[in-house]
């Protein structure tokens, strides 16, 4: 009972992680019918600069925001790249573009830093809290409730700012918003520079427990993008849901799989994945274009 | 250029609101629209009607700025937009109802209309509101319900609110009066009957000619992609290509 | 992204004409292939043996290899196999047939050696691996070509061993990574625990891009075992140690192998690491070194160059080192650069080396011997022999 209740603590700290990732992407395909794979090399480029940044002695919140910056500005450089396709409908391409940038941003990462994992300190000292058996550390706190700060930011942008009406607007019927004077082509760099914020800050909270490197990037966006279609692709707080979920079931299942198996978490999730499609199988496509944010 | 805010009639007295010209538009390689020029002035109601498939949505969807005009020009208040995307337009004042409506389903009454108000201030949109609940009363009723759970009809009125939100200059309606049930076609005719005499220029795509010409003074016939007929609606009644058009639809 | 792909393609493709023209080949230059982790979950080791290579590489060619009487070069050729055994099978094959090389070095570990090993036998070219497990040179008629620096598992596993004798430690529970590399390292205690020499509670596995292992050590630690053994390379090694430490089990109870990697799983594990144990070559203690034996004088001599050169020391440089500076003395023993005689000198080859001393003989082709294999604990933050 102990251990399924730490294997759910843990896994509610990684799963944080897929959902920010995840509801970045719902988010990008929302606004601009754009799938994007590469949303786990934000998660990279955040955790990995304030692991950098901490280590060569920068203040922790300067490190941490000037690894938001840089992302958001890779964020830029990607929607410029992909809007053009996706205005011109090609879905297709879009794709292949965001997986093709998520290898080049991996690669340009390579070049600059190496292969080298990095550290960063824990935000606060202090050793793992017991509760009931349960070992929480502080940056298991600091994880939970970064992330669910973020996500109350992010509910209260969508729905009490005009930029996030907007936004909402654009996701349920982009020409009805443009005749009310929404610009999609600034909802839509808005929309990857907020996804590229929230990969970052996935990848700055969890920095402390898993050393980023250079290449954690790609299974990121992987698993982010299960987290998006699990919670179906047209929710926000669905690909919450769905990233909390996936971290936790792949615990969970490792916990319980015998040792010889506690390997095959990854394939656990993606199993997941598999499954929903199945059993939903027009979950992906016809969830593209709901109403509801 | 709005200075002239006497309801001019004939088009060419001063600059117009609207002026399209040579307006050339399609899809693909289908060319929907072979040059049509159109002139609104201020203050005035014009209809443009013509049958299914005629080209009346092409041309308000190209004046709004959804569409690309493969050739020809459209001029708003003396200036050349042919180029600026959609919301621009919309910003200057160019409001399009479109055809079937196009609320966000998702969203409250109110929440559509705040968003209609996008382009000005936060101030603005309580006086805006206002407005539009007194010509649709019903709205101001249903404030907090989701838009997508109303009537047709209501959903009209919601459309036509939202545009009005925006402040327009010129406010193209496409087709309001299709698939409403009767009573309901009634209700939106009166309220366009109410803004064309509140000197709101508009400019009204119907199939419907009893709505058309119960709101207009002055319209156009367009078949095929080409205007036919240019006049006022005492003059398009009595046309017989008007009745060809319509193929045997009463024309009160 | 097409400028940011052509510039990278262009980086890499400059860097490899570089490198290939700089040693362009003829008959004064030895050709010998590398075949490491350059990229991908290993790519850590692959870093330092890269380096540790090309430190030994220039420290050679200063002043030439005797070869009869002609002096020659090294040429190095590096290929990256991306951590993935397939692609380092493509690299061995290409190295073989299109490089023509004399000997190789790699993989960098297990699962990158284990794939290779089988092609590189029938194609007769000496190979020094930098693979820990004893599957790689055993069965020895099998091997007849396949060499290794790392000692082999059952050795460091006996060094851990023996530290659990005199401490009373029966109950040990082992946590390994999911590949060849780590089923050989559980493996090892498996066969301990068959021979009643240990009570294996409980074993746990994790995949090798994992990196949070709160799971794995929950359920192990439940089996309140005495001791935990972890078989993990960096940044895993450092993970783990974090994870054990946030459930509470004592420091002075885990022991790491030697693919922990040392500065760089003392840097991930931080404030962890403290009082963990690992069974890795004297060298990593390399300035609390006496230097007085020719072998201890070469660690330390290679631990100042490397640490010179590159800023700090890794655990994993030496290995690599020695599988360069072993082909090297067999070239210079046999007097001449062929496979064949560089396999035959190999095999009659006694070197003390970075990593420690090595005795090759027609029945072991296994990497350094028991006595250059030291238990070491985190002191203060840095590795510290154990007396
Ligand atoms: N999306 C489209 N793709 C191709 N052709 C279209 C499309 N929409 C309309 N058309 C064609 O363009 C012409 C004009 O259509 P439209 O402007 O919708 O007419 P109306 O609004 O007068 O009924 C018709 O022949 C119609 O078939
Ligand atoms: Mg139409």
């Amino acid at each position: 009972m102990t251990s399924l209740a730490q294997f759910v603590v843990t896994g509610f700290t990684t799963g944080a992680t897929y959902a920010l990732v995840g509801l970045g992407i719902a988010l990008i395909a929302q606004v601009t019918g754009v799938i994007s794979f590469a949303q786990g090399e934000f998660v990279m480029l955040g955790g990995l600069t304030f692991a950098l940044l901490e280590e060569k002695g920068l203040a922790a919140p300067l490190a941490a925001l000037v690894a938001i910056v840089l992302a958001c500005a890779v964020g830029v450089v990607l929607e410029r790249l992909v809007l053009p396709r996706a205005r011109a409908g090609r879905t297709d391409q879009t794709i292949m573009l965001t997986i093709g940038a998520s290898i080049v941003i991996e690669g340009v990462a390579l070049v600059v830093v190496g292969t080298e994992p990095h550290f960063a300190r824990p935000f606060t000292k202090g050793s793992a809290l017991s509760v009931g058996g349960v070992h929480i550390t502080p940056q298991y706190v600091w994880v939970v409730a970064i992330t669910a700060v973020v996500l109350v930011a992010m509910w209260l942008l969508l729905t009490r700012t005009r930029v996030g009406w907007a936004m909402r607007a654009t996701a349920m019927d982009a020409e009805a918003a443009q005749l009310s004077g929404i610009s999609p082509s600034r909802m839509s760099l808005i929309v990857f520079v907020v996804a590229a914020a929230l990969g970052a800050i996935g990848g700055i909270v969890l920095a402390p427990l898993q050393s980023p490197d250079a290449g954690i990037g790609i299974a990121l966006g992987l698993k982010g993008f299960a987290a998006a279609v699990i919670g179906g692709l047209g929710r926000p707080a669905g690909a919450v849901v769905g990233g909390l979920a996936l971290g936790i079931v792949e615990r969970v299942a490792a916990g319980y799989l015998p040792g010889d198996f506690s390997g095959y978490s990854d394939a656990i999730a993606f199993a997941l994945l598999l499954l929903v499609l199945l059993v939903r199988p027009t979950g992906l496509l016809s969830a593209l274009r709901v109403e509801r944010v | 250029m709005t200075d002239d805010a006497s309801t001019s009639t004939e088009p060419g007295t001063s600059t117009p609101v609207l002026r399209v010209r040579g307006l050339v538009a399609g899809y693909d390689r289908i060319e929907a629209l072979h040059g049509v020029d159109v002139e609104v002035h201020q203050g005035e109601a014009v209809t443009l009607i013509g049958s299914n498939g005629a080209g009346k949505t092409t041309l308000l969807r190209t004046i709004a700025g959804l569409m690309r005009p493969w050739r020809g020009t459209v001029e708003f208040l003396g200036e050349d937009v042919s180029r600026w995307p959609a919301e621009r337009r919309a910003r200057a004042g160019l409001a399009l109802v479109p055809e079937g409506r196009r609320v966000f389903a998702g969203l409250t009454v109110e929440e559509n209309l705040r968003l209609g108000g996008y382009p000005h201030p936060r101030s603005l949109a309580a006086d805006g509101l206002a407005t539009v609940y007194e010509l649709f009363p019903k709205l101001r009723d249903r404030r907090t319900q989701a838009a997508g759970t109303m009537s047709g009809g209501e959903q009209q009125m919601l459309a036509i609110g939202r545009a009005m939100m925006s402040r327009p200059k010129l406010l193209l309606l496409d087709e309001p009066s299709l698939g409403l049930a009767p009573l309901a076609v009634r209700e939106v005719a009166d309220a366009l009957v109410e803004l064309a005499g509140r000197d709101t220029t508009l400019a009204l795509v119907e199939q419907n000619a009893t709505v058309a010409f119960h709101v207009a003074r002055r319209g156009y016939l367009l078949d095929r992609g080409t205007l036919v007929t240019a006049g006022s609606v005492a003059e398009l009644r009595e046309d017989p290509r008007v009745h060809e058009a319509y193929l045997g639809q009463p024309v009160k | 992204m097409a400028v940011g792909l052509a510039a990278v393609l262009t980086l890499g493709v400059g860097a490899g004409c570089a490198k290939q023209e700089s040693a362009a080949s003829d008959s004064t230059e030895i050709p010998i292939g590398v075949d490491i982790e350059k990229s991908g979950p290993a790519s850590v080791q692959g870093e330092a043996y890269e380096r540790a290579l090309k430190l030994v590489a220039r420290q050679i060619n200063a002043n030439g290899v005797k070869v009869g009487n002609q002096t020659k070069k090294i040429k190095l050729i590096v290929r990256d196999n991306k951590s993935d055994p397939a692609e380092s099978l493509s690299v061995a094959k290409s190295l073989i047939d299109n490089d023509n090389v004399a000997a190789i070095i790699g993989g960098g570990a297990s699962p990158t050696t284990m794939s290779i090993v089988d092609t590189v036998e029938a194609k007769k070219v000496p190979l020094v691996s930098m693979g820990s497990s004893g599957a790689i040179v055993q069965p020895i008629d099998k091997r007849k070509y396949i060499f290794k620096t790392p000692g082999n598992t059952p050795v460091i596993a006996d060094v851990m061993l023996k530290q659990f004798q005199r401490k009373g430690i029966k109950k040990i529970a082992v946590l390994s990574v999911d590949n060849a590399y780590g089923a050989a390292g559980l493996k090892a205690w498996q066969d301990l625990d068959k021979a009643g020499k240990i009570d294996l509670v409980d074993n746990e596995k994790f995949g090798d891009k994992d990196k949070d292992f709160t799971v794995q050590v929950t359920k192990a630690v439940a089996k309140h075992p005495d001791a935990v053994v972890v078989w993990a390379i960096p940044p895993q090694a450092g993970i783990a140690a974090q994870n054990l430490r946030q459930a509470k089990y004592p420091s002075n109870q885990v022991y790491f192998d030697t693919g922990a990697g040392a500065e760089l799983f003392v840097k991930g594990a931080g404030s962890a690491s403290e009082g963990m144990y690992m069974v890795h070559s004297r060298v990593l203690a390399g300035d609390q070194i006496t230097a007085t034996t020719p072998a201890a004088q070469a660690e330390k001599k290679f631990f100042t160059d490397y640490s010179r050169d590159y800023g700090n020391f890794s655990g994993f440089a030496p290995m690599a080192a020695d599988a360069l500076s072993l082909i090297v003395q067999a070239i210079t023993k046999g007097g001449r650069a062929d496979r064949e005689t560089i396999r035959d000198s190999l095999e009659k080859l006694t070197f003390d080396g970075a990593f420690g001393t090595y005795q090759f003989s027609p029945t072991n082709h296994g990497g350094v011997d028991e006595s250059s294999l030291a238990l070491l604990v985190v002191k203060n933050g840095t590795w510290t022999l154990t007396s």
